[in-house]
């Protein structure tokens, strides 16, 4: 399981950031402030990235920029340089560390500790700040990105319960991939231990969700519930499966990490901080095995005209080929070795089996009668 | 070295097709032995009739199904028929000089002509129009561009065509509205003197006549016409270049007469001059009557008579009651005919009218008046056509085309129906199939005796079949008797389950009861529940199975559910009917108080076996019927466990509900249920700007799973992923899920999802790059198939997946089979992780598809068929091991000997593997199959403008002899042996004693 979604997670890693860049072209890296309005009522800002093809001439630049309400607000760095630049993000945008793997867990075999300490976080608005204001970190790829968590007791209010982080990595195409998914969770206060202990008596659900465009917030929320008796059964080991396509979380599965058989057996919990483990897929491309140079290739087989393979029949080996022939050519001998046998004790009747002795009067009985 | 290839490859494929047909393959002589086709065309909304000249006898049919059709007079039958494409709506029909057929359709953007006698397409013209009014089409007498033959005009939106009736060009075309924008043309007319008159409405002046030019087209005067009222746009009608509309207030008829160089003259005549009494509403009806028209006041139907000279009007008739008028038919010289179709008397159920055939110049003489009693099971009469024809004593008869309530059609002639053709039965929306009754008396002794010496006859004759010694009559005498076997169309349930009702719901609101064994109607039913009421239109929805009695089988009938909607008044409120399965009478119906968004069906029956449903009002409450204590009680006990998804494909999300408490403030009537709360659980949100749902298919919750295991050649064993709240869910990209052709293949994707619908959980996510909608799907036991088109290799494409549960890889073993922890009888929690492995693969395939499904056996242990609707109309049996993800390029002697057959990237089609033969459904829209009570055979009815039933065996017919088998041969054989023993044995006895004598 784990190393199935650290593989999947590479092979989705846009090709373009492993390749060189052609030093034919010249870049010009652009960076630019927006103000991105969003439905809360603080304006944030993000600092945005982007190269232009020099070469192209006409200056229209490539990030995408449909569904994001951006309100220009200045332009602060431009043209920066040109060859120089290139390779300087040729070293850049290797993929780093080891945590780029989707599933993270701790050497205890936690995941992602949620650090369960009696101050809870501060669920802040969601806020982007790029990590290329850092010195060591490659100037384009990385931008972090925070959101909230919610839970309900039951069909409760939606109250805040942690603050999910994750990286927003950007590929030169301007498509945008959450990795790197942090959990930190607050601890239940006393209201909600009560509220939870009614779920576990009533066997009832407790719901999570998160947003569902965590780079911009709005009304569509993610939700997930679990049954509170299962959660209570894993003593807080948390699961949460991230289905992510680019920068958008499209489901949220939420679970306990033990097996939770039905019926659902009531266990009170003997400690209340959570053991998160976070899971983040993103979507695998569908292979392939055939195709029709591959079909030729493999096996020599032959692509009729309709494209439907036909296989190429082996040269049969000589039994195989004249079987047919042999068979009817070996009774044929048989037969004669037997009459050839036979002829000699038609000569002498008196030597044949005694089956034959009785046979030949009644069989052929006519020339003996009178 | 080629020629050798390909003579290997046809050898090769010659096997291959000998080894997998003979399984599928039909013979010519069972050809309708077991399948039925029945030629349907829908409800018609235009007629002409061709009786003139020595041809045959017929009428021009255009339908609602979008099909043109050319029907036999005296018979009903279908000379030939062409369906247009889904989205070419009809909206004209007429004849051209006595050879071709004219049609109009696509609003008014392609003109077609059809040759007459055989349907063939002549000629295609396809128009620009400029979008507005309905369109229509005026056969000129004249002829423009001099070929001969009078041209056609073409008027839709605001532009004019003129269309040579020769070969479709355009001669010339006009913008109506070129000259003024606000312009909008509504009725065109003709001059004696070849002049064309265009009368309409503009925005500020009200009235508006245009005249045009026949030969170049051009607008060559516009005159406005001054009236004091504002006038309601809806409709207006040219009689005799009258134009007759109503004022805003719908109670004053405005006519202007327009005469050429003259100024127009405008009459007001307020309604209350006309009809006595308060004026609610009223309305202009759609009728060509000539010089007149027909006016609908508070439900009374005015026949005005309007004088061309002076404007002023006069009311030749009222009408009360449930009528229907035809367009006047040009009978002889100045005499139009008229035919008014009246219900004889007000809220009868004998279904008896009175036809009236009136000349509509005098409208007083009557050609024809007679009394005809139509089904009174077809409901009112919604349209008739009315045809002349000189009868043998020189005089006119008439005969009339009538289009009923339920879609179906008759031809009326001299107070008789000559032919009723059930044509709701194109428009199905719904199907179920009920077991027939149980033979509650067998047969008496002197029906055997009476037909013994058929049976007898009926043997001796296939055993001389059999023996090669037959005549060719006898021959015939042996396909006829098969064809007509009365044993597949008794009434009762038969030892192999294959004689069945096949319930449909159509269009209508009609649901009728088709036998299986030669597709007759048992009986029909015009749901009475969902009959429009004159202000309240219905629509009817879903069939739903409602008590299937096992226990008291014998003394109890199935019942069904229609559901359906009621469109005007109350906001889409729903409206239960339940219908006697055996008698087809309707036992009740209910007017619910909330709008049905959802109908789930509960596995959860009471104690007289009605199954408990669930229906989601829009704000997700959820109601319980029936409404009984007893069901609640019942459901409170499984409350827990019930869980409910609704997907929204227009924002993209699929949200899944539990259900929650009682609501309590309702007031406890039966036409609420028991009302609980719902609260979602968990959602699924598309991201809006790269993923479209194109697809969901859910898994059929009554399909019969054989084993949850599949054991390879390696012995080891692969358990089968069988939750049945899993659905499957394909997503394409916004640009993807039009046209092929809008989406380049960088911008197109299709994304296949597994979602677990109680948690929410995904189980699956695979993308295919460049490929695009349409998807059809079919998911069955562990299985889903779904079929797309890949734009990077421009063919369709096919893919499998097969789910397979990792958590139980340690259960080997037959022990652990039976007791382990995933034993068949311990519950399963779909809150416990699952761990599936999927593997897939894909194919190229031919065809575009129309519908998907797959074949249903009793138990499940028979092969399963893919069943392919293609684009032909065709019905396809695909071999489900042609799509299994397991194939490789060169198996094993093992994996063999399992079944598995080597990789070929696209699949075979075969022609004998269509079910359908030699038939087309035509239009179809969906396949139904149903399990036979014998495991081997899967009854598949196929539906759309055409029905289409037969049966199937996928993997042949291992459990029952064939029904031409022989048994009076087998008989006769094991006698004459007996025989020829018992007599060798007597001559041996003999011989061997004379023997010892000597």
């Amino acid at each position: 399981m784990l190393s199935r979604s650290s593989t999947r997670l590479r092979r989705n890693l846009p090709s373009s950031i492993d390749g060189p860049i052609p030093e034919s072209r010249r870049w010009f890296a652009l960076v630019v402030i927006f103000e991105a309005s969003t439905r809360s009522t603080r304006p944030f800002y993000f600092l945005r990235l982007d190269f232009l093809d020099a070469n192209l001439g006409n200056g229209g630049w490539r990030f995408d920029i449909r569904d994001m309400k951006i309100k220009w607000l200045g332009l602060l760095l431009l043209v920066i340089g040109s060859l120089g630049v290139c390779s300087a993000f040729q070293s850049d945008e290797l993929p780093e560390e080891d945590d780029e793997w989707g599933l993270i867990r701790e050497p205890r075999a936690g995941g992602v500790r949620a650090a369960s300490t009696g101050a809870p976080v501060q669920p802040s608005a969601p806020s982007i700040r790029n990590t290329a204001a850092n010195s060591r970190a490659p100037p384009a790829a990385d931008k972090k990105v925070q959101f909230t968590l919610e839970h309900s007791f039951g069909g409760s209010e939606f109250k805040p319960a942690g603050v999910f982080t994750a990286r927003v990595r950007e590929s030169l195409k301007g498509a945008q991939t959450l990795l790197k998914f942090r959990l930190s969770r607050n601890a239940f206060t006393d209201a909600e231990k009560s509220a939870f202990q009614t779920l576990l008596d009533n066997d009832d659900f407790y719901s999570i969700r998160v947003p569902a465009d965590v780079m911009n917030p709005g009304d569509e929320y993610i939700l997930s519930s679990v049954k509170a008796r299962c959660l209570s059964l894993s003593n807080f080991q948390e699961r949460f499966d991230f289905h992510v396509d680019q920068a958008h979380v499209i489901g949220v599965t939420y679970s306990s990490t033990v097996s939770c058989p039905y019926p659902r057996p009531l266990r009170t919990p003997s400690q209340w901080s959570f053991d998160s483990l976070i899971v983040s897929k993103s979507s695998e491309q569908v292979l392939r095995s055939l195709t029709h140079i591959d079909a030729f290739e493999a096996t020599g087989d032959e692509v009729s005209e309709d494209g439907t393979l036909v296989k190429k029949i082996p040269e049969k080996s000589f039994w195989a080929k004249y079987w047919m022939y042999m068979i009817p050519l070996g009774l044929i001998v048989l037969n004669a070795i037997s009459q050839v046998a036979n002829l000699p004790e038609e000569g002498a009747p008196g030597q044949g089996p005694p089956g034959a002795q009785q046979r030949l009067p009644a069989g052929g009985g006519g020339p003996r009668r009178r | 070295m080629t020629l050798l290839a390909m003579q290997r490859s046809v050898i090769g494929v010659l096997i291959l097709c000998s080894v997998w047909i003979c399984s599928q393959a039909l013979y010519e002589d069972q050809v309708g032995v077991w399948d039925w086709h029945q030629q349907y065309i829908g409800k018609v909304k235009h007629a002409v009739f061709q009786t003139q000249g020595s041809g045959r006898k017929r009428v021009i049919v255009a339908t609602d199904e979008n099909a043109i059709a050319s029907l036999n007079l005296r018979t009903g039958e279908v000379y030939w028929r062409r369906v247009l494409g889904n989205s070419e709506s009809i909206d004209a029909l007429d004849l051209v000089s006595g050879k071709y057929v004219v049609s109009l359709s696509n609003e008014g953007s392609s003109v077609r002509a059809w040759h007459l006698p055989d349907g063939a397409l002549v000629w295609e013209s396809l128009l620009q129009p400029s979008p507005g009014p309905a369109a229509s089409l005026l056969v000129l007498p004249i002829d423009i561009n001099h070929d001969r033959s009078n041209d056609l005009l073409v008027f839709s939106g605001s532009m004019l065509f003129a269309v040579s009736s020769v070969d479709g060009n355009i001669i010339w075309k006009s913008d109506l509205q070129a000259t003024r924008k606000d312009l909008v043309i509504k009725k065109l007319s003709l001059s004696s003197e070849g002049l064309l008159t265009g009368v309409g409405f503009s925005e500020t002046s009200g009235l508006v006549t245009v005249d045009i030019d026949t030969r170049f087209g051009e607008v060559s005067k516009v005159t406005p016409v001054g009236v004091s009222k504002a006038l309601d746009t809806a409709e207006l009608i040219l009689i005799n270049n009258v134009a007759v509309a109503l004022d805003s207030d719908l109670t004053t008829v405005v006519t202007a007469l327009i005469k050429t160089d003259q100024d127009v003259k405008v009459v007001e005549t307020p309604l209350a001059d006309l009809f006595s009494g308060h004026v609610r509403n009223s309305q202009i009806l759609q009728t060509n009557l000539e010089g007149a028209f027909a006016l609908r006041v508070n439900d009374k139907v005015l026949v005005v008579k309007v004088d061309s000279s002076t404007g002023q009007l006069s009311v030749q008739e009222v009408l009360e009651g449930s009528v229907v008028l035809s367009d006047s038919l040009h009978v002889v010289d100045d005499k139009h005919g008229v035919a008014i179709l009246q219900a004889a008397e007000e809220k009868s159920s004998s279904g008896k009218f009175s036809l009236r055939v009136v000349y509509a110049d005098s409208w007083d003489t009557f050609a024809v008046k007679e009394s005809v009693t139509l089904d009174s099971h077809r409901g009112s009469v919604k349209k008739v056509f009315l045809n002349a024809y000189l009868r043998t004593d020189r005089s006119y008869g008439f005969r009339a085309l009538v289009v009923y309530e339920d879609h179906s059609l008759s031809l009326l002639q001299q107070g008789e129906i000559v032919w009723t053709r059930e044509d709701g039965l194109a428009s199905i929306i719904d199907t179920w199939t009920s077991e027939l009754p149980l033979e509650k008396d067998r047969h008496a002794v002197a029906e055997v005796e009476h037909d013994l010496a058929d049976w007898l006859k009926g043997h001796w004759l296939k055993l001389k079949a059999t023996l090669l010694l037959a005549s060719p009559e006898e021959l015939a005498a042996v396909q006829a008797l098969r064809l007509r076997s009365s044993d597949k169309n008794k009434m009762f349930r038969d030892h192999n389950g294959f004689r069945k009702l096949i319930i449909v719901l159509t269009k209508a609101g009609k649901v009728l009861a088709l036998h299986t064994g030669d597709g007759r109607i048992v009986w029909s039913l015009l749901v009475p529940g969902l009959r429009s009421q004159s202000d309240l239109a219905t629509t009817p929805l879903r069939l739903l199975p409602w008590q299937v009695p096992h226990r008291h089988a014998l003394d109890e009938n199935p019942i069904v559910l229609v559901v359906g909607r009621s469109d005007g008044g109350h906001a889409g409120t729903g409206i239960l009917s339940w219908v006697d399965v055996y008698q087809g009478t309707e036992l009740r119906s209910l007017k619910l108080n909330f709008p049905v968004k959802l109908v789930v069906p509960l596995p959860i029956t009471d104690a007289s076996e009605e199954q408990l449903h669930l229906f989601i009002d829009n704000e997700h409450n959820a109601h319980i019927f029936p409404a009984t204590e007893e069901s609640l009680a019942l459901f409170l006990e499984h409350k827990a466990n019930v869980f409910f998804y609704i997907v929204d494909k227009e924002k993209g999300k699929i949200v899944g509900y539990r259900i929650k408490h009682m609501v309590d403030n309702f007031s406890r009537r039966e036409s609420d249920g028991h009302v609980f709360h719902t609260e979602p659980v968990w959602s699924i949100v598309f991201p809006s700007d790269s993923e479209v749902i194109s697809s969901v298919v859910s898994k059929d919750p009554n399909e019969a799973v054989h084993t949850q295991s599949k054991v390879l050649s390696s012995r080891d064993v692969l358990y089968k992923y069988l939750n049945k709240n899993t659905i499957f869910v394909a997503t394409v990209t916004p640009k993807a899920a039009q046209h092929i052709g809008d989406a380049t293949p960088e911008e197109a994707g299709l994304v296949a999802y597994l979602i677990d619908t109680v948690t929410g959980r995904v189980l699956h996510r695979v993308t295919h790059p460049s490929v695009q909608g349409p998807v059809h799907a079919v998911f069955n036991e562990n299985w889903v198939v779904y079929h797309y088109f890949n734009l990077k290799t421009y063919r369709h494409e096919m893919s499998v997946m097969e789910i397979y549960d990792q958590n139980r890889v340690g259960d080997k073993g037959v022990v652990q089979l039976m007791l382990g922890k995933h034993n068949a009888t311990s519950p399963v929690s779909s809150y416990s992780l699952p761990s599936v492995e999927v593997k897939s693969q894909s194919y190229f395939f031919t065809f575009s598809v129309k519908a998907m499904t797959v074949t249903s056996t009793a138990r499940g242990i028979t092969g399963k068929h893919i069943l392919v609707g293609t684009v032909g109309d065709q019905l396809l049996a695909l071999d489900k091991r042609f799509v299994d993800p397991r194939r490789t390029l060169s198996p094993s002697q093992e994996e063999r000997e399992e079944g598995i057959i080597p990789l070929t990237d696209a699949i075979p089609i075969f022609p004998q593997s269509y079910l359908t033969h030699v038939h087309q459904v035509e239009g179809l829209r969906g396949v139904l199959t149903v399990p036979a009570r014998l495991e081997s055979t899967s009854l598949v009815f196929a539906y759309g403008l055409d029905l289409f039933y037969t049966r199937t065996a996928p993997s042949r017919i291992y459990d029952s002899l064939t029904e031409d088998f022989s048994y009076s041969l087998l008989l006769i054989t094991i006698v004459a042996l007996v025989i020829a023993i018992v007599v060798t044995w007597i001559l041996s006895e003999r011989k061997e004693l004379s023997e010892k004598w000597k």
